[in-house]
């Protein structure tokens, strides 16, 4: 028996009893046909409409991604930018200022390098780390001193100088606010300020307060203190290596022709700016010498001593302690070395790190490690510091001071 | 042939309308607003919300950030600093640290790849390992505190006190928690071979261990005695609804007539299962109440229909309930459905949405603070038990006073 299609037309056709079902199965094709087009249609609708959806609801999440892209095109430190964009939409409470997070997120890049020495320093009342180091930022020129209260006492030269402010008159306020409050290093910071702004003082001279105002200028920090000790001995104390220390010792071994003997004394020196070195080394050792080497990621190189007058050079003793540190350490170990002066004292700090101080544009300083360093002989201080060559203990406070008693009776009698 | 050309068309053109639908509901849906990213899991210790936030505004253009400050600081690194410069990605973390750092707020926070993969497995209630709790110990030394019962670890032969100091040959000591974790961990079925230190034990011994899929067992309960059912829940995972519930179910066949919940050392988990849990024990009305900065506000409410919603019940809690465990707590006191017994919890009353950053770190966004039904902030403050019961330092191993008060209350109604 042969299998006979049902929906062959042609046999429809021929066999009238098949007539009436293929009419009606006719009918059932063309509804059929009408179902799948419907099928299709809605097929094609929800396929839309599900499209539709789920564009609807992708929607926010991806313009929310593209707008949190685009707000951190330009990030240097990718995700960084992205984390900003989250706390700018949803954080709960209102985010710190732009320059608050720029730094804090510095801090943080600082705090990743093993660099104990590695820090930012806000700018204070507008003065730079840097311009603090190096000297070069406006002040009113004096000391600060405390008795009942703060009381000035102003340099040789400098604006309260000029202004006739005399030594030991007492401050009350500085641009109508009490001062009596403040530790002296935020007292230092509020009296200066950019070169050429003005700061109003309130002072008590004899028992009369009156208002002066003065304009900030450069003026020269003294880093040098000398004096005789005896006619032909003596005595030059730094307190920082600062980038006037070198003219100011010049000036003072200029006016003793007749010196002997001279007392260095870096007690409580911290270092200052190494640059001042070479020509402050010229005071003392040959032009040309190995001051230092200088050890960087890119190799060591060698820093001469500079000097065009000759150095002094009758004896010399230098004074270390443990504060004696950084820019003293060098200049201590390099008269060690070449044997030109002997060392008394205790041993030094041990700091033989340099640091770079980098200002920013917005007068934030970055602190940072740039090198290290060793004497002419390839000795290094860290840890252990400059050994003296003469080992002597201070006396408690108040009691003379043996180490510069032993420094001047090592020295040539007059 | 014309049948299958035509066929593509037909399947091109419904791919083209589809996408057109699709970019139509991108484009309509642009206005919806916004948006977040799907959340993930946290680590417990946050309450997390996985509720899309409704109409943030539109993200503003990144302004607050100095990038070109950014890209000096980096350049500064890159060519002066002396020492090891940290990969790009470490000063990233460190820079993305320091900004959340001048937030001041320790609950926004940024997790690195490595750790976020961990914690976001823990969060989930299951991750593949040997199924021990582990600890880094101060001196570097992973310390295993528990092998879990019945898997890899324990049937292995690992015991508490065991120092785990090689994976795959690989020393582990001093490395990162998370690091040694990611070692450690592993597809199920995989073997991992440890090297183990143990006391008395003169060699080092080495364990080969089938990793397995791990439930973490966050819900401890028994039956104790005259009716009264023990519950401890010590982490909000993403299961912790249905396990509370499952030992409830399981506590109700023994013909457990009152309850003690502890919560005490819950540092807290999803915001979905705080809510979630406390619903367990709530027929209606408000279980907390969630405010952003901008004054949105959203009631959380409990539905009819649990178990546990007419049992008598105590909740234990001390200084380490935090957050999710606060949440419910606040819930229960507030609502006159619980006593508290304990100490004072911690006050964590903030909430945190996770977001996956592009490069796998996650970043966790204070959002929102929320409130108990009687508008209480715990922020800061915690919730103060009603019956105060401190542990003494002397108490026995074994004794638990707070526990012991609890049953008291159940029993005597006081």
């Amino acid at each position: 028996m042969a299998f006979l299609p049902p929906f062959s037309p042609v046999r429809a056709s021929a066999n009238p009893d098949f007539v009436v079902q293929c009419l009606f199965m006719d009918m059932t094709e063309q509804l059929k046909r009408q179902a799948n087009r419907l099928l299709i249609l809605v097929a094609l609708v929800g396929i839309l409409g599900l499209s539709f959806a789920c564009g609807l609801k992708t929607a926010p999440e991806l313009w929310t991604l593209k707008a949190v892209l685009e707000s951190h095109a330009g990030d240097p430190l990718p995700p960084l930018g992205e984390v900003l964009a989250y706390l700018e939409r949803e954080y709960y409470g209102p985010l710190p200022a732009g320059p608050v997070l720029t730094h804090g997120a510095i801090r943080g890049m600082l705090e990743t390098l093993d660099d104990p020495h590695a820090q930012l320093i806000e700018p204070q009342n507008n003065v730079s780390a840097v311009e603090i180091f190096t000297g070069k930022y406006g002040d009113i020129g004096a000391d600060l001193s405390w008795q009942d209260g703060w009381r000035l006492v102003p340099y040789p030269a400098g604006p309260a100088a000029e202004a006739g402010i005399l030594p030991g008159e007492r401050l009350w306020r500085l641009d109508g606010q009490d001062v009596s409050a403040l530790t002296q290093a935020e007292l230092k910071a509020r009296l200066s300020g950019p070169v050429g702004s003005q700061v109003t003082l309130e002072l008590e001279r004899g028992c009369a307060r009156y208002t002066q105002s003065l304009t900030r200028a450069e003026v020269l920090h003294p880093s040098v203190l000398a004096y005789r000790l005896a006619p032909e001995i003596g005595y030059l104390r730094l307190t920082q290596i600062t980038e006037g220390t070198f003219e100011e010792a010049r000036q003072a071994l200029d006016n003793w022709p007749e010196l002997q003997g001279l007392v260095l004394d870096l007690r409580g020196n911290a270092g200052g700016v190494v640059s001042a070195l070479p020509a402050l080394a010229g005071l003392f050792l040959p032009e040309g010498k190995t001051l230092y080497y200088e050890i960087r990621r890119t190799g060591t190189r060698p820093i001469q001593v500079q000097g065009d007058e000759g150095p002094f050079t009758g004896k010399l003793i230098v004074l270390i302690d443990p504060q004696t540190a950084s820019a003293a350490e060098i200049l201590a170990s390099a008269l060690q070395a070449y044997q030109r002066a002997e060392l008394f004292g205790q041993a030094s700090a041990g700091k033989a790190s340099m640091q770079i101080a980098y200002p920013l544009a917005d007068g934030a300083t970055i602190v940072l490690t740039n090198a290290l360093w060793e004497d002419p002989l390839h000795r290094s201080v860290a840890p252990q510091g400059i050994t003296p060559d003469r080992v002597l203990a201070p006396e408690p406070a108040g009691q003379e001071d043996p180490v510069l008693q032993a420094a001047l009776e090592a020295l040539p009698a007059p | 042939m014309r049948k299958v050309v035509l066929g593509l068309i037909a399947f091109a053109l419904v791919l083209m309308l589809s996408t057109a639908a699709f970019l139509g509901g991108l484009l309509v849906g642009r206005n919806t607003a916004a948006p977040l990213p799907s959340p993930t899991p946290v680590v417990p210790g946050s309450t997390v919300t996985p509720s899309p936030a409704t109409g943030s505004p539109t993200p503003t253009p990144d302004a607050r950030l100095n990038y070109a400050l950014l890209q000096e600081t980096l350049d500064l690194i890159n060519s002066e600093f002396y020492g090891k410069i940290p990969d790009a990605s470490k000063l990233t973390y460190g820079a993305i640290r320091g900004m959340l750092n001048t937030l001041g707020d320790p609950y926004t926070s940024f997790i690195e790849p490595d750790v976020a993969r961990i914690i976001n497995e823990d969060a989930s209630g299951q991750f593949e390992g040997i199924g021990a709790t582990v600890r880094m110990r101060e001196d570097g030394y992973l310390e295993v505190v528990r092998p879990l019962a019945g898997q890899p670890a324990e049937k292995a032969g690992l015991k508490a006190g065991d120092l785990i100091v090689e994976v795959d040959g690989k020393s582990i000591v001093g490395m990162g928690l998370y690091e040694a974790l990611n070692l450690i961990r592993g597809k199920a079925g995989t073997q991992v071979t440890l090297k183990v230190l143990r006391e008395n034990e003169k060699d080092p011994l080495t364990f080969t261990i089938t990793r397995a899929r791990i439930e973490m067992p966050i819900v401890e309960y028994r039956m104790l005695d005259n009716g009264i059912g023990y519950i401890s829940l010590s982490e909000f995972d993403a299961k912790a609804t249905q396990r509370v519930d499952d030992a409830i179910k399981a506590l109700q066949e023994q013909g457990m007539e009152a309850l003690i919940f502890d919560l005490r050392d819950n540092p807290g988990g999803w915001l979905d299962q705080a809510l979630g849990v406390a619903d367990l024990f709530l027929k209606d009305g408000v279980i907390a109440i969630e405010r952003s900065s901008d004054g949105q506000e959203q009631v959380f409410k409990a539905h009819a229909g649990d178990r546990a919603e007419a049992i008598r019940m105590v909740v234990l809690v001390n200084g380490g309930s935090a957050s999710a465990s606060e949440i419910v707590a606040g819930a229960l006191q507030d609502r006159g459905r619980a006593i508290l017994i304990g100490q004072n919890t911690l006050g964590k009353g903030s909430v945190q949405r996770p977001h996956d950053l592009s490069d796998g770190s996650q970043l966790r966004v204070t959002i929102a603070r929320w409130f108990t039904p009687n508008d209480r902030s715990i922020h800061g403050n915690g919730l103060k038990p009603d019956i105060e019961v401190q542990i003494p330092e002397n108490t026995p191993a074994g004794e638990d006073p707070q526990l012991q008060r609890a049953l008291e209350y159940l029993q005597q109604g006081q």
